[in-house]
């Protein structure tokens, strides 16, 4: 009996000793190892999503004044931050409530992605997976790091290099968590390398196993190219608005030399070339039949971006945010012309202004490709603006119009596939955008409430129409959260889904975001080339054609700088593209110094018997009343967070 | 009720029937004798037994006992409590006459301690224990307030008496919550502590030193140790007690507010104070004042919706028995505890049970069964009692529950909250919050004295338990209507919610004992104990609204519309390596060491494991021949110390393994047209540098007893230091890292203090007395806490979080009287701003200038008020103290019971709801304010005259005036002496109880927090109870109970 116990407690004891070891290995259930993840075709996307989730990429879901990803969490009171472009700052168009020029107040610091990415870079290898599918997404890696550092790029300038996992050691002084910045040149180059090692091993295609909407090879080809277009014009035009101080001494900013910019240029040219040659990727239907075709392809590349992927490169993808929270985007709520609005409390923001109207080319292809300016004046005289079309000069020689669309007849297919003008056609509404009139006795109503009766006995509106829903423009100007009439006389369509039914609330718009497509490729090309003198100018011409060609244009115009940048704007008109173009090549300080961005005001004469429209050149409202807006060149680059704590250098005059 | 009286009788017979006694003797004789105290006076009540059988007899009045059928050659086992235990051989004799020896001086007392027991004189670490007879002499809904008081260095803090609410702060000498041990098996902590049986509980023993070191991590608060009772061997005796109550606040002040119609009179006069027109016309009050009109009436909300009183009662029926081989002790308790509200909302009901099994297996072999269990639910109104409360509170006493055209139909809504009480505590209109938990816990231990080897035993533990805890809370939605016009408010969707968390612990503990002594004077015992647990929680929660209709509280019948889930999984896994070992010599120089070596799952292997060592040593000087020779009055004398390293085992778990996290949706990306992939994120530092929380514990002691027993001292000097508290670095965190800081084990802090008990037991003819007093000083400093750098000198002075200074300094206004008229404030500093005094009327206190500067602003702060719970670092007082006092004459039995504290303040927020202005309400005590004599006159105009009082002239706001600061108008000191409890006790004759064949009958009646010493301002706060939420004082009030109890012993 006495042994019998004593093997129970033996045998008891012993059993539960040895068991030790484990015990106390338990493993937490709210987290999920690399190694869990990467093994699983699966996890290796739920992985990736946080990471692309991370990149800056500049869509709809950027407010350049406050944050990527702005979907996140919409708020009470700032709600019109949700319909945002960076286009805004530009002269391409304005808020509708006004917005000035300066620099992009995004807050943008992208180095928790950075160390994300760098805990996958440091990950991968010991992960066991099969060596092309490791290779692929360390080359995805890279390419996210690219995007990343281009984000702070072009933004700071030469930023801190930081490529490993940086250790945090308990209780030292953390001295190798302070890492300086690297200066601009080798910041640029950190940058393209980067997109050198992912244009290794990224796939040429991806499947739907994957994810369609993942990096290629070419969106990394793509990315080097727009990435080093943007290195080689710092490198070229930094004397343009050279700045000074201790950054400045250090290179941090600036500091590259005319060779470095002709090495830039070549890296564009031939990333650009890569794609151009070996992508397969296409102008989407490059030969319309006629402008009107033509009008309505270029309409459709934005509208349904899945449909042109024969020329999308990358793209962002969206489901409706109204179902899944926020994780749609504005556009259609925010942008659609106030006859067409889908019921939410703000639209018709987006206005886009005559600067870029006047701009496009209309049809008389004589070769030389020049702007088709509209015609306002019987007196030729298109450069005489009012300060505001409520002082016009009705004695002033105005070409009289018998419809409101009969001034934009001629121009551009590209210009009615993103711009709504005045009396064009919306979603099957004639949209009219009309400032005022002038009455039978000379005297005008402008901008206010009113109606003529008129020398035909009948009633015209000052607006254009009786009750607030029958016309989009000039309406509440001042007025910031009424704003949901036109301020420039246009409103965007390029993006807005005309015949896709979207729903009145927030985050309903689910139309892909175009980052890259080959087109920007062909300017990016053409205008390194004719910068450097390297790659071949005829080349560089014919592309430019092509897209022309592909606008229903006929004749083929030289392939000259003026001609390329201006074909960029019109191309890629709303694009996010017009900002960065400005800065990169220095040119915002110089356009915007005291500049007034310009109006269309269509005014209804019912002085003549039958009533008709005359076009009044106005500065816009808002740059109007701020005196003109101006790009200070020390915006060129944004200033350092954080200075006091990271010990970072900042950049010149903050 | 009904019900569970007939399932405890039937529970009762079951086990009456399954009790196996065995009487069967051939010889047997008839045996009768008395029991006498060693003064020789006869001992009633004294338990007789044969020893190894169930046969036994209890000791009459006169002392005298009769046992039937008993061998000749028989040994009678007499025990008595208080006096040290005999056995006598019958030895053929008819009559056996014995005499107990009291045991005064209590040196006998086992006491328990971590994992054994050991002898009382023998102890060298600070343990105090206190027996179920002191414990039982408070008898509350709570173990934790029967305990209060009445233990040396256990800080009680009673934060309401709501039902179901076991929430008081324990603390041992201010270290924070303490570590329960229940059977060997640290369980479920406080609330759980709080909610045992007090019948069930034979001793609790309070480690306050390094002697809980032996329970390492966790043990760094000290350690609770609750023993429960064993059976002892005899006849099966049966005991039931019960006691039925009722109660009611501690507060008279809070039943008062001022009638809707001298509301609006001291409106307009609030109105008038600050310059404004007068809210109410003469008509319109002339129509308040007659009360008749609907629409003009009073409704006194408290008293409809709160009841003067509630009420509480307990049962629990006992049994025990056995023989030689196994003894069983077995209970069953009910206890309900009931709210005050008015609509009956508030239940607490509890259903406990416990079996103790010791049984006898083998030669050596012992095995101790324990199973209990308990069933709790809890009722109380949909949304905290809080949020009720402030309606109840605040709501405009010209506005009734129901609108003035709908009298019983349309809910109306009542102004200030804009909610109606009425509706809000009834659960048929807005639903309930409930929970119930049931709890097992069981035990099995063996233990074996291994032959041969004398002294050595083996011991296996294990022990499983579980707790299965249902929350369900149902938001019923209900029209609200404006009190005169009938317009109707929206209506919410009823909402139903249900979590359910499984908790099941599991724990294994294998032990080595050896004692022994050598050479006549050196005692050597030795334990090692190894020990591992586990433990898994599960949660699972559902949530459904009823679009359409409210059915039933399942959720099954709510709509899927905005339903929502939740779940989590959490395991915890430890492993721990101990050992004591003691030696002395000559029961006069002890010595003990014990160590610990514990791991957590909670860390990196690297720093999982920890060793926690602690050493202590006495000198018992009463030993020592020159004092035994020369003050034999000294029974005894001790002085003795301890030290040692303890653990908590702290920070958030698994920060060591890196990996991915779920970034949820927010962090998504499309990959495929129309589909998110959800995000997941790296978990950032990994960190495998968190370890355990290390503190040092000192302490030094000494015990003194004079003429055995008759007088006692003791008095203990401490200190506890811990380091590794966790911080985050303060050191900037450059932003290019990518990442925050992890937690780390930076900081440290200190609590010091003393604690001294005296006592007195004395005898005087049949009045027997014992008083003791306790009393604990426990001060907190803050040694380092990793804080920017201050940026003045004056900042660091003004932080009462800075480093190295004692906790609980509150800073406020220093005042000396009030402003009696207008002109003063012509020459006093200015106290609105920019303001200057224009806003200033008479019987605003008058604040001190400290900086002189003409101007009373933040500047002119000082540290002169004890700190509070509103600050958050003094939620116990550092000054607690209790007096004891017992005794008993023939039948008589009288317990007394003081507590109290010092050095805290409450703080009574001047524009909340017990202010005034704010609500459409006012407390009547406001009435004794500054006013004009004519309710007419301008205040602002020096020549009219004021009728003082205690408060200042009432405004509706305070802006431009110093009325709102912290001065001692609204901060009071809360030092307080509570007559805690107080019971008379009388027990039947025996005589009389026999006749019916009772051993023993007492009844009693006992009054709990009776009476409270405090200052004027605090009594109708309550001193103990703390202000709550928002320093709001809406918890629940702490109540004054009367009980009337007996206890049957059969």
């Amino acid at each position: 009996m006495r042994r019998k116990i004593l093997y129970i407690y033996i045998a008891a004891a012993s059993l539960f000793l040895p068991a030790c070891k484990k015990f106390l290995d338990i493993q937490p259930l709210n987290k999920v190892s690399a190694t869990t993840l990467l093994s699983d075709i699966s996890g290796v996307k739920v992985l990736m999503a946080t990471l692309y989730n991370k990149m800056p990429i500049e869509d709809f879901s950027y407010n350049p004044g406050k944050m990527f990803n702005y979907h996140k969490d919409a708020g009470s009171t700032g709600f019109v931050d949700l319909g945002w472009s960076i286009s805004f700052y530009t002269d391409e168009s304005l808020v509708t409530a006004g917005s000035g020029v300066g620099p992009v107040n995004d807050g943008y610091w992208g180095y928790d992605a950075v160390s994300q990415v760098n805990q996958l870079i440091n990950a991968l290898p010991t992960v066991t997976m099969d060596k092309s599918q490791r290779d692929r997404l360390l080359s995805e890696a890279h390419f996210i790091r690219a995007y990343i550092y281009f984000g702070l790029a072009k933004r700071y300038g030469g930023v801190p290099l930081i490529d490993t996992v940086l250790t945090y050691v308990a209780g030292s002084d953390n001295a190798n968590l302070y890492i300086p910045r690297n200066t601009e040149k080798e910041t640029w180059n950190f940058i393209l390398n980067e997109c050198d090692l992912a244009v290794q091993n990224l796939p040429a295609t991806v499947s739907a196993v994957d994810g369609t909407y993942r990096a290629t090879k070419w969106a990394a080809y793509a990315l080097k190219s727009r990435a080093a277009l943007f290195a080689a014009s710092v490198a070229k035009y930094w004397n343009n608005a050279p700045l000074s101080g201790v950054a400045v001494d250090q290179n941090l900013v600036g500091g590259m030399t005319v060779s470095d910019a002709n090495n830039y240029y070549l890296q564009c040219i031939n990333a650009s070339k890569q794609i151009i040659d070996n992508s397969g990727k296409q102008l989407y239907k490059p030969s319309p039949a006629n402008k009107a075709e033509a009008a309505k392809n270029y309409q459709d590349i934005f509208q349904n971006p899945a449909n042109a992927d024969v020329e999308v490169i990358f793209k962002k993808g969206y489901i409706d945010g109204s179902v899944t929270r926020l994780q749609g985007h504005c556009t259609d709520v925010y942008f659609n012309p106030a006859q067409t609005n889908l019921g939410y409390i703000a639209y018709g923001r987006f206005s886009p202004a005559l600067d870029l109207v006047d701009l496009y080319e209309d049809y008389t292809d004589d070769g030389t490709g020049k702007s088709a300016t509209l015609v306002t004046r019987t007196d030729g005289v298109e450069n005489d603006y009012v300060t505001s079309a409520t002082v016009m000069n009705v004695t002033k020689p105005y070409k009289s119009y018998a419809n409101l669309s009969d001034i934009f007849a001629n121009k551009d297919a590209r210009m009615s596939g993103a711009i709504i003008t005045p009396g064009s056609t919306w979603k099957g509404v004639t949209i009219i955008i009309q400032g005022g009139l002038i009455k039978k006795d000379g005297s005008t109503l402008i901008f206010t409430d009113g109606s003529e009766t008129g020398l035909d006995g009948k009633t015209y509106y000052s607006f254009g129409a009786s009750s607030t829903t029958g016309y989009s423009g000039f309406r509440g100007m001042g007025v910031f959260d009424n704003a949901n009439y036109s301020c420039t006389g246009f409103s965007v369509k390029k993006f807005l889904q005309e015949s896709k039914t979207v729903t009145g609330v927030q985050f309903s718009s689910t139309t892909d975001y175009i980052d890259f497509r080959l087109a920007e490729i062909y300017l990016n090309y053409a205008e390194a080339t004719v910068e450097s003198g390297q790659g071949d100018a005829a080349l560089a011409a014919t592309y430019l054609n092509a897209l022309r060609k592909r606008a229903a244009h006929t004749d083929n115009i030289p392939g000259t700088l003026s001609n390329i940048l201006k074909e960029r704007r019109i191309e890629l008109a709303f694009e996010g593209q017009r900002y960065w173009d400005l800065v990169r090549r220095r040119e915002f300080h110089t356009l915007f110094n005291g500049t007034k961005r310009k109006s269309l005001v269509p005014v209804l004469d019912c002085r003549q018997p039958t009533p008709n429209y005359i076009f009044v050149r106005s500065y816009n409202y808002y740059d109007q009343n701020a005196g003109g807006v101006t790009f200070n060149p020390q915006w060129y680059y944004r200033a350092i967070p954080g200075v006091a704590t990271n010990n970072l250098i900042q950049n010149p005059q903050y | 009720m009904k019900k569970a009286k007939s399932y405890l009788k039937a529970i009762a017979l079951l086990l009456l029937c399954l009790m196996v006694s065995t009487q069967a003797f051939s010889q047997v004789v008839r045996v009768k004798g008395t029991v006498k105290s060693n003064k020789g006076e006869p001992l009633v009540g004294v338990n007789v037994v044969v020893k190894g059988t169930t046969n036994g007899a209890i000791s009459g009045i006169d002392g005298s006992y009769t046992l039937e059928n008993v061998n000749p050659q028989a040994t009678l086992v007499f025990s008595f409590i208080g006096f040290a235990s005999q056995e006598v051989v019958v030895n053929n004799r008819p009559a056996v006459d014995v005499v107990l020896s009291e045991n005064v001086t209590g040196l006998e007392e086992v006491i328990v301690i971590g994992y054994g027991t050991q002898k009382k004189e023998t102890l060298t670490g600070s343990v105090t224990q206190i027996k179920t007879s002191e414990i039982l002499t408070t008898k509350s809904t709570s173990l934790v307030s029967d305990l209060q008081g009445k233990l040396a260095g256990v800080q009680v803090r009673q934060q309401t008496a709501e039902p179901g609410t076991f929430n008081s702060l324990v603390s041992i000498r201010g270290f924070g919550a303490p570590l329960v041990v229940i059977d060997g098996v640290a369980r479920d902590g406080m609330s759980d502590f709080e909610r045992l049986n007090s019948d069930d509980v034979e001793s609790i023993s309070i480690l306050k030193d390094a002697s809980a070191a032996i329970y390492g991590m966790n043990a760094d608060n000290g350690v609770i140790i609750v023993t429960t009772k064993k059976g002892t061997k005899g006849k099966t005796k049966f005991s039931y007690s019960s006691f039925f109550g009722t109660k009611q606040p501690t507060t008279t002040t809070l039943q008062k507010s001022v009638d809707a119609y001298t509301y609006r009179v001291m409106k307009n006069e609030m109105d008038r104070n600050i310059g404004n027109a007068p809210t109410y016309s003469d008509a319109v009050l002339a129509q308040w004042k007659l009360g008749t009109d609907p629409g003009f009436q009073d409704y006194n909300w408290i008293n409809n919706t709160l009841k003067p009183s509630a009420t509480q009662q307990q049962h629990n029926l006992s049994m025990n028995g056995g023989n030689d081989n196994i003894t069983f002790y077995s209970s069953l308790g009910y206890m309900e505890d009931n709210g005050l509200l008015r609509s009956n909302i508030q239940q607490y009901k509890k259903y406990n049970f416990r079996t103790n099994v010791t049984a006898k297996l083998a030669k050596g072999l012992t095995a101790k069964i324990s199973v209990a269990g308990k069933f709790d639910q809890n009722k109380s109104p949909q949304g905290s009692y809080f949020w009720l409360f402030k309606p109840i509170i605040v709501s405009d006493r010209g506005v009734a529950p129901f609108t003035v055209n709908y009298p019983t139909t349309h809910l109306s809504i009542v102004p200030s909250a804009n909610q109606n009480a009425y509706a809000m505590a009834s659960e048929d209109i807005s639903g309930y919050d409930k929970w119930s938990n049931i709890q097992y816990q069981s035990t099995v231990e063996l233990t074996y004295e291994v032959p041969r080897v004398k002294g050595l035993t083996l011991g296996l533990l294990g022990a499983f338990d579980g707790n299965i805890n249902d929350a369900s809370n149902l938001k019923k939605a209900y029209y609200t209507y404006d009190y005169y016009t009938d317009a109707p408010s929206a209506a919410m969707l009823p909402i139903y919610k249900d979590g359910i968390t499984n908790f099941y612990r599991k724990d294994f503990q294998a032990q080595i004992s050896y004692k022994n002594t050598f050479a006549e004077d050196h005692n050597i015992s030795a334990t090692l104990v190894y020990e591992m647990k586990s433990s898994d929680s599960k949660y699972l929660f559902a949530q459904r609204e009823y679009d359409d209709v409210y059915t039933h509280d399942i959720i099954d019948q709510g709509s899927l519309n905005n339903s929502t889930n939740g779940g989590n999984l959490t395991q915890q896994a430890f492993m721990s390596y101990l050992g004591r070992f003691n030696y002395d010599f000559k029961n006069k120089y002890l010595l003990e060491f014990t160590f610990r070596e514990d791991g957590s799952y909670r860390y990196a292997p690297s720093s999982r494991w920890a060793f926690f060592p602690a050493v202590s040593g006495g000198w018992r000087i009463s030993e020592e021949s020159f004092i035994k020779n020369n003050t034999p009055f000294i029974s005894n004398l001790k002085i003795r110390g301890s030290y040692g390293l303890m653990g908590a085992d702290a920070g958030d778990p698994f920060q060591y393994i890196g990996g991915y996290s779920f970034a949820g949706i927010d962090g998504g990306y499309v990959f495929n047209s129309g589909t998110l992939t959800n995000g997941m994120v790296p978990v950032g530092v990994v960190n495998n540098n968190l370890t355990w929380i290390k503190t040092k514990t000192a302490d030094i002691g000494m015990d003194l007893e004079l003429w055995k027993g008759k007088f006692g001292f003791t008095m203990d000097l401490f200190q506890k230091n811990r380091d590794g508290l966790l911080g985050t670095r303060i050191q900037s965190v450059p932003n290019t890292f990518g990442a925050s800081f992890p937690q780390e084990n930076i900081n440290s802090d200190m609590v010091k203090g003393f604690e001294v008990v005296v006592s007195h037991k004395n005898k005087i003819g049949d009045f027997n007395y014992g008083i003791s007093a306790n009393m604990t000083l426990a001060r907190k400093y803050l040694i380092h806490t990793e804080r920017a750098a201050y940026s003045s000198s004056m900042q660091e002075w003004l932080d009462p979080w800075g480093n190295n200074r004692i906790l609980g300094r509150e800073w406020g206004y220093e005042s000396s009287g009030q402003y009696t008229n207008l002109t003063q404030y012509e020459t006093a500093p200015l106290c609105g701003g920019t303001n200057g005094n224009s806003k200033m009327l008479p019987g605003s206190t008058r604040i001190t200038d400290v900086n002189g500067d003409g101007v009373i602003n933040s500047n002119d702060m000082l540290p002169i008020f004890w700190a509070g719970q509103y600050q958050g670092y003094a939620t116990d007082p550092p000054l607690q103290y209790g007096l004891t006092m017992n005794s008993s004459w023939k039948g008589f039995d009288f317990n007394i019971l003081f507590q109290g504290s010092a050095m805290f303040s409450i703080f009574h927020k001047v524009d909340d709801i017990w202010g005034y202005g704010r609500n459409p309400t006012l407390w009547s005590k406001y009435l004794d304010r500054w006013h004009t004599e004519d309710p007419t006159a301008n205040p602002h105009d020096p020549a009219t005259i004021w009728i003082p009082g205690k408060y200042e002239a009432l405004k509706t706001n305070q802006t431009g005036t110093t009325d709102n600061l912290i001065t001692n108008e609204w901060r009071y000191d809360a030092t307080y002496l509570r007559i805690k409890s107080v019971e008379i006790g009388y027990t039947l004759p025996v005589s009389v109880t026999r006749k019916i064949k009772i051993d023993n009958i007492r009844v009693y009646v006992n009054i709990f927090n009776l009476y409270t010493f405090c200052g004027k301002d605090v009594k109708g706060l309550d001193p103990e109870r703390e202000e709550g939420s928002y320093v709001a004082d809406l918890t629940y009030p702490l109540l004054r109970s009367f009980n009337f109890g007996f206890s049957i012993n059969f």
